[in-house]
């Protein structure tokens, strides 16, 4: 465990954190407090809006947005951190929207004249990753590696709201590696695989199943035709569509092999020593998976 | 004063005016403007009968100024200037009433407010001509000679044009050689022409004709004055071969050594650094490729030229690598540096960006040194000494500062002296290193080559004792001081006294004069430099154990890794992090030393973390023998006060760091004695600085100036890393531990021959040529000059044509088709090589990261084209056409292959173009998909393309062998510099801009600067060749005159207003307006001044003006149009 003053940071959880993707919250609180990051959850945070209005005079998305702001400001924060990819991608855009114009910002800041405090509009909007490759470096995640997960064949999934579009995503849209790295970086190996863009589906998971069934089928597919052993995400919606999802892909598809899908916090506690429980792990199989390829 | 007459014309342009602007009424109204004599619409004013009509209307109104409602005047305002000047009126009165552009295209719905508005834009104008001066066009004249940049396909076509005319024109080329991107294509569309057919007799022709001078590996630096007289600067880039004399028999190119990617060949080949980009290439000259000083060779501390020696070794021209050192650098230590040198050109290798490991520059010049011993049995040093200076330079110590610093200076005719203390040469490095690291033999033979030289030596002599200083001082022109650091450093703790407790250096200096000192059982060495490893690996050779006691852990040690490697691995303890305090004696003699152990804390001044002690930790230990290898301080107690040289607190010698003189303005000093204990090859870069100052000084020249960064430098350069050899670093051979601890044997045996080939062929060439000078040997007309510099020359031409062409978009910029890492996916001048006969494969169709033959290659279209996204929204325009061809072709060469194509739309706007594209999908049977490539996925030696079919409306996905991009044409690289040279627009995309779309696009908006080919806009050789005979055609009509008229409607200053502030200077943008710096007033020059108003409307104090355009004219205006009626 590192020592010294931690690195702290406001945290924007979003609903389904704290609901379908616990297991998310709970593993990057594990791994943060190894690498002696203090995420300070938000009090009062709210709905970020979720999807990014494209419509400009959409005044209500982006006061959403602007309201998180203003408790990440009133913690004396200027930075907030999120994990989930859609809440990221909604929160960054959002706030480059309204801090790129000080007309807006004022306009929204007059919505809000019920807050005490008025919104500035320098609030940086983080994800994990960017804080893991950026602030921390992959050295310091490798000096961390206690189990390190030589033999294990990763294969990353970016879904969409992660990179897209440019200048809102962490990385390079078109060919990122943030994942990559830090797979490397935990000892396993990352796989080259063609569908880590991909989308899953997103929300026609609720109107149209059928399709979001198809998606998870090739997307996993194709990932264990590539060799992977498991998939890492960042996202609470693609976990469910191509994690959970693969249960009754496996019902009207004779054949299909699953894999286990991991967010990458949770392969992170593995390498790091942490237990299953602690990282929010129940399937067995997979404990088993990650803890023999590790050992070998 | 004569009341104006003054008529309207009011144009109809076809139904362009009239569909919306009632004309009639308009010229109706105009007679009532105050002035306007006579109004008359037409439907089309600018036809042969309008003119006429105007014309005669003039004559026999008697008119004084005409407006004419039309269209912009940058259509037909010099029609009508035209119509005036035929008529007899001035042509400046007349104005053009813009009544299309600006009133019936806007405003179609609103035919009642248009026709208002277009009166109001007459009467306006009306106003403005009432203001207008009867000007008079004035002269210039005309430089008959034309410049050409760019030596492309519109280069070459524009040349000979103008040269044909009997005018001579400069072609400025870049590369070189000219030929351009189209010479690099396999065949063209759509006649299937070879461009090797039809373009090198072009070529050839350009280079013999006897009015174009080709200015081949040159570019453009300056451009100043203006149409008809321009001034132009070229730099020539040097060649490092002397083109006069060059035959081009290739001589050079077939020894040299260094292998690079050819430019030619798209990365797909090599060449080497003596070059010539192709058999045909036109001029048939070599150049050698210099990109810089490399890592190694700038990180040295007296300069060795590493890359060449490396680069001749690799050659197997071993006499030529060794004289590279020996000879060009004037280093007498090859054995001695190429076994003890700390290497600093090693830890600046680029070839560890491959695999971690620096070439073994060391060990190949211990090498090249053994191999002449081994060859010849004896070393040598040619170095040609200048004829007597007269003057003389007297050096206190024969250590490896003295004896460089002795080398340089002989060299330049002085007589040189060398006094020393000791009875042989080499100072520290006889007595201070072991000899199972350093031979004795070939120190005492390496130190001979300077005395060889006629360099006086004079041992056993210790200055001070023997000769003072003073004398010295007195008796020569200039004495430099090197006298190294062998006082032995004290820890300042009881018990130093001790029998048993002695120096380091003390004990290996005894065993360097061949003694052999007593030592106990148990012996102990504190310290963690290179003397401290020297001294624990001496006493264990001599049977004792040996422990090294350090203050801090091994990470810290000074010493370099491989003494700290071969002590621990002989059998030598390591005791870290550990200090003793005590020392211990029972009869005057050691007994025990008492030692504490530490802990690191916080870094102290050097960067190092600072040890401390940890209380209580305190314990005893036995030993018989401790050496103190702590840190050596030099003796300097010959210095006296009357010597006038000051010393530094340390107890050093202050020196000026650049030039090494002293308080003393005849003495200088480096090495140890000033930097304390330091490296063999840092003494020997001082004393060849020290040489140098001491050289320039006695010259009577300036030796303070211009020394910074004279020694050691940083490159960044780094090679080719696609190219670098896979041989791994082979370890040194050494003898066995058993067999070198019980003698002092040399450890390191060397490498053998076939073992120094291959790891000098590690090299990656950082910078290309080595200047291993192999070249110089063989080449017959003796033309290679490898301290050739960039020249320049001055030209004065009277017209300029730009054409220097289209690159591809790099695919690194297109990360979604892999970004350039994919190994078969490729762009399309790439494979326009492949195909090509003279291209890598000689034309036949083969991948080039295999060489397999590939079965179904995938074209993409529109890579970057028309996706601003990739920040091009533009068509590239010949991309369809030539990858259409691409297919056509492949399926010529490979049978049974499967072109697919995947387009947007397919775009065959040419000559036969539809045709040719027709044959493609009939004959050759091509597969066109319609839809984008969205992605590509590289594995097991294929790649999957992903797609869609927008017309079945489905996906596809499909398995390629080869993928062949289409990237987008964009602006060649340096365009933008060279446009802002040339005062030339460019558009967002970097495209030089004409100076109108349709009716002057060969026109640039400077005058007497045209525009031809593909940096105008992405255009097929067939556009490139009409435009380059376009502009060659509006030059050769500038030079079929002396001089050439130039509107008045500039800029003038009125001199008694002006108050010199120079905000004209800085607006204008031709460089027209310049301050007076004595008279502090305006001036503007009126052959450059284009009239665009910008420093009469920056002009603080009004004093400036536009001629017909004046701030009362354009007030008058808007007062006319603003007015209620």
């Amino acid at each position: 465990m590192s020592s010294g003053k931690p690195r702290t940071i406001a945290y924007y959880p979003g609903c389904t954190l704290k609901t379908t993707g616990k297991a998310f919250e709970q593993s990057a609180f594990a791994i943060a407090k190894v690498l002696n990051i203090q995420m300070r959850e938000i009090e009062r945070w709210n709905c970020c809006g979720t999807v990014f209005s494209l419509t400009t005079d959409d005044t209500m998305h982006h006061i959403a947005t602007v309201r998180n702001m203003i408790r990440v400001e009133e913690m004396g924060e200027s930075e907030v951190l999120t994990l989930c990819s859609m809440c990221y991608n909604t929160l960054k855009r959002a706030n480059e929207f309204i801090a790129s114009d000080p007309v807006r910002l004022s306009e929204l800041n007059d919505f809000m004249y019920k807050e005490e405090l008025k919104y500035s509009g320098k609030v940086k909007v983080r994800h994990l990753l960017e804080l893991l490759r950026d602030d921390l470096g992959w050295e310091q995640i490798r000096s961390k590696v206690t189990k390190p997960l030589s033999g294990l064949r990763v294969a990353s999934y970016y879904g969409c709201a992660l990179v897209r579009p440019e200048g809102a995503g962490v990385d390079n849209l078109e060919d990122p590696s943030v994942m990559e790295d830090l797979v490397r970086a935990l000892g396993a190996e990352p796989v080259n695989w063609p569908s880590r863009l991909e989308c899953c589906g997103s929300y026609q998971t609720l109107a149209n199943k059928d399709l979001v069934l198809e998606r998870t089928e090739h997307i996993v597919s194709s990932a264990r035709e590539s060799g992977a052993d498991l998939i890492i995400l960042s996202c609470p919606l693609c976990e469910f569509n191509i994690g959970t999802r693969q249960v009754e892909v496996a019902e009207r598809s004779y054949g299909f092999k699953g894999l286990p899908v991991l967010y990458f916090t949770q392969l992170m506690g593995f390498a790091f020593g942490l237990e299953a429980k602690e990282l929010g792990i129940e399937d067995e199989a997979t404990i088993k998976l990650i803890t023999e390829m590790g050992a070998a | 004063m004569r009341k104006p007459r003054i008529g309207v014309f009011v144009c109809h342009c076809g139904l362009n005016i009239a569909g919306v602007v009632d004309v009639e009424r308009l010229a109706e109204e105009s007679r009532g403007i105050p002035g306007v004599v006579f109004s008359k619409d037409y439907i089309y004013m600018c036809s042969e009968p309008g003119q006429d009509m105007v014309e005669q209307t003039i004559k026999e109104e008697k008119l004084d100024g005409i407006v004419v409602a039309n269209c912009s005047p940058s259509l037909h305002e010099k029609t009508f200037r035209n119509v005036a000047k035929r008529a007899g009126l001035n042509p400046f009165k007349v104005e053009v009433a813009n009544i299309r552009e600006q009133v019936s295209w806007p405003h179609e719905n609103e035919k009642e407010q248009a026709t208002r508005k277009a009166l109001t834009v007459v009467r306006e104008t009306v106003k403005k001509l009432a203001g207008d001066l009867e000007l008079e066009p004035f002269q210039i004249p005309v430089t008959h000679a034309a410049l050409v940049i760019g030596g492309g396909v519109a280069g070459i076509q524009a040349a000979l044009d103008i040269a044909d005319a009997g005018h001579d024109v400069y072609l400025v080329e870049r590369t070189p050689t000219v030929g351009g991107n189209m010479l690099k294509l396999s065949e063209t569309f759509p006649t299937l022409d070879c461009p090797q057919c039809i373009m090198t007799p072009k070529m050839t022709e350009a280079a013999q004709h006897p009015h174009i001078h080709i200015l081949a590996y040159s570019e453009v630096e300056e451009v100043s004055g203006y149409i008809g007289n321009f001034e132009v600067k070229i730099r020539h880039r040097s060649p490092y071969i002397d083109w006069s004399k060059c035959n081009g028999c290739a001589d050079c190119a077939e020894v040299c050594p260094v292998v690079m990617k050819s430019e030619w060949d798209h990365g797909m080949d090599t060449r080497r650094a003596a070059y010539r980009p192709f058999d045909q290439a036109v001029p048939n000259k070599f150049t050698i490729d210099k990109q810089g000083e490399p890592p190694c060779r700038a990180a040295c501390p007296v300069h060795l030229n590493a890359h060449g020696y490396v680069t001749a070794t690799s050659a197997k021209e071993y006499g030529q690598a060794l004289s590279l050192i020996r000879n060009e650098a004037r280093f007498p230590f090859a054995g001695v540096a190429g076994r003890i040198c700390t290497h600093p050109c090693q830890d600046a290798c680029s070839r560890q960006e491959v695999d971690s490991n620096s070439v073994a520059i060391k060990h190949i010049k211990r090498w090249l040194a053994d191999w002449e011993l081994r060859e010849k049995g004896e070393a040598s040093m040619e170095i040609e000494i200048e004829s007597p200076s007269g003057q003389k330079v007297a050096i206190v110590g024969a250590g490896p500062g003295g004896l460089q610093a002795a080398v340089d200076l002989r060299k330049n005719g002085h007589e040189v002296i060398i006094f020393d203390a000791q009875d042989k040469p080499g100072g520290m490095l006889r007595a201070g290193i072991p000899a199972f690291r350093l031979d004795k033999d070939v120190l005492q033979k390496e130190c001979e080559l300077v005395f060889k030289l006629g360099v006086d030596y004079k041992p056993n002599t210790q200055i001070g004792m023997d000769i003072p200083l003073k004398k010295l001082i007195e008796d020569y022109d200039a004495v430099y001081l090197c006298v190294g650091a062998y006082k032995e450093g004290k820890m300042g703790i009881p018990g130093e006294e001790l029998d048993g407790v002695s120096g380091g250096v003390q004990f290996l200096g005894e065993l360097n004069r061949g003694k052999t000192p007593k030592l106990g059982k148990r012996v102990a060495v504190v310290g963690g430099g290179n003397s401290a490893m020297d001294t624990a690996r001496s006493a264990l050779r001599l049977g004792s154990e040996v422990t090294i006691i350090y203050r801090r852990t091994e990470k810290e040690m000074p010493a370099i890794s491989d003494e700290i490697h071969a002590a621990k691995e002989e059998g030598i303890k390591f005791m870290l992090l550990t200090n003793p305090t005590k020392f211990i004696g029972e009869g005057g003699k050691l007994k025990s030393v008492e030692v504490i152990h530490m802990k690191l804390g916080e870094p102290d001044s050097s960067g190092r973390r600072r040890p401390i002690p940890i209380e209580g930790s305190e314990e005893i230990l036995e030993f018989d023998n401790v050496f103190l290898a702590v840190g050596e301080k030099p003796d300097l107690s010959f210095i006296t006060e009357a010597d006038n040289i000051e010393l530094t607190e340390w107890g050093t010698i202050a020196v000026d760091e650049e030039t090494l003189v002293t308080s003393n303005p005849k003495v200088f000093s480096g090495g140890d004695c000033v930097t304390g204990p330091a490296t063999f090859i840092d003494a020997a870069g001082a004393g060849r600085k020290a040489a140098r100052s001491i050289n320039l000084m006695l010259e009577g020249l300036d030796f303070t100036r211009d020394r910074a960064n004279e020694l050691s430098r940083k490159s960044d350069l780094v090679g080719d890393k696609d190219l670098a050899k896979p041989t791994p670093l082979s370890p040194m051979p050494e003898l066995a531990i058993k067999d070198r601890i019980t003698n002092f044997n040399e450890v390191e045996l060397g490498y053998s021959e076939e073992e120094i080939v291959s790891q000098a062929q590690r090299c990656i060439h950082c910078g290309g040529c080595s200047e291993c000078r192999l070249c110089e040997a063989v080449c017959e007309p003796d033309c290679i000059e490898h301290s050739l510099a960039d020249w320049t020359e001055e030209l004065e031409v009277g017209a300029i044509i730009v054409a220097t062409g289209y690159e591809l978009m790099p695919l690194s910029q297109m990360p979604e088709y892999g970004g350039g890492k994919f190994k078969h996916v490729i762009d399309a001048m790439q494979f326009e090589r492949i195909l090509c006969p003279s291209g890598p494969t000689a034309g036949e169709v083969r991948r080039p990261a295999d060489g397999k033959v590939p079965k179904k290659v995938a074209f993409v279209h529109c890579a970057g084209s028309r996706d601003p996204e990739h920040g091009v929204a533009y068509c590239s325009r010949v991309c369809c056409m030539y990858l259409v061809k691409q297919a056509m072709l492949y399926k010529h060469a490979v049978e049974d292959g499967e072109p697919y194509l995947f387009y947007i739309d397919i775009r065959t706007n040419g000559k036969r173009y539809e045709e040719f594209y027709a044959r493609t999908m009939e004959e050759s049977h091509a597969t066109f998909i319609r839809g984008k490539v969205s992605r590509l996925y590289e594995h097991d030696g294929k790649v999957t393309v992903f797609s869609e079919d927008t017309l079945a409306g489905q996906p596809i996905q499909m398995e390629a062998d080869l993928v062949v991009v289409a990237p987008a044409m964009i602006p060649s690289k340096g365009t933008a510099e060279l446009a802002s040279r040339l005062r030339l627009a460019t558009d967002e995309y970097g495209w030089v801009s004409e100076a109108h779309p349709k009716l002057r696009a060969i026109e640039t908006l400077t005058g007497g600067i045209f525009v031809a080919g593909a940096i105008q806009f992405p255009k097929d050789i067939t556009d490139t060749v009409c435009q380059a005979s376009g502009a060659a055609g509006k030059v050769l009509a500038m030079f079929s005159r002396e001089t050439l008229e130039r509107e008045p409607l500039i800029a003038e200053v009125d001199q008694d207003i002006c108050t010199g502030c120079g905000v004209c200077e800085e607006v204008c943008p031709y460089d027209a307006s310049v301050v007076d710096p004595v008279k502090k007033k305006a001036k503007v020059n009126e052959a450059l001044c284009e009239g665009c108003g910008a420093c009469a409307a920056a002009c603080p104090s009004q004093a400036v003006k536009l001629r017909n355009a004046t701030r009362t004219q354009l007030f008058a205006m808007i007062e006319e149009a603003t007015r209620d009626y």
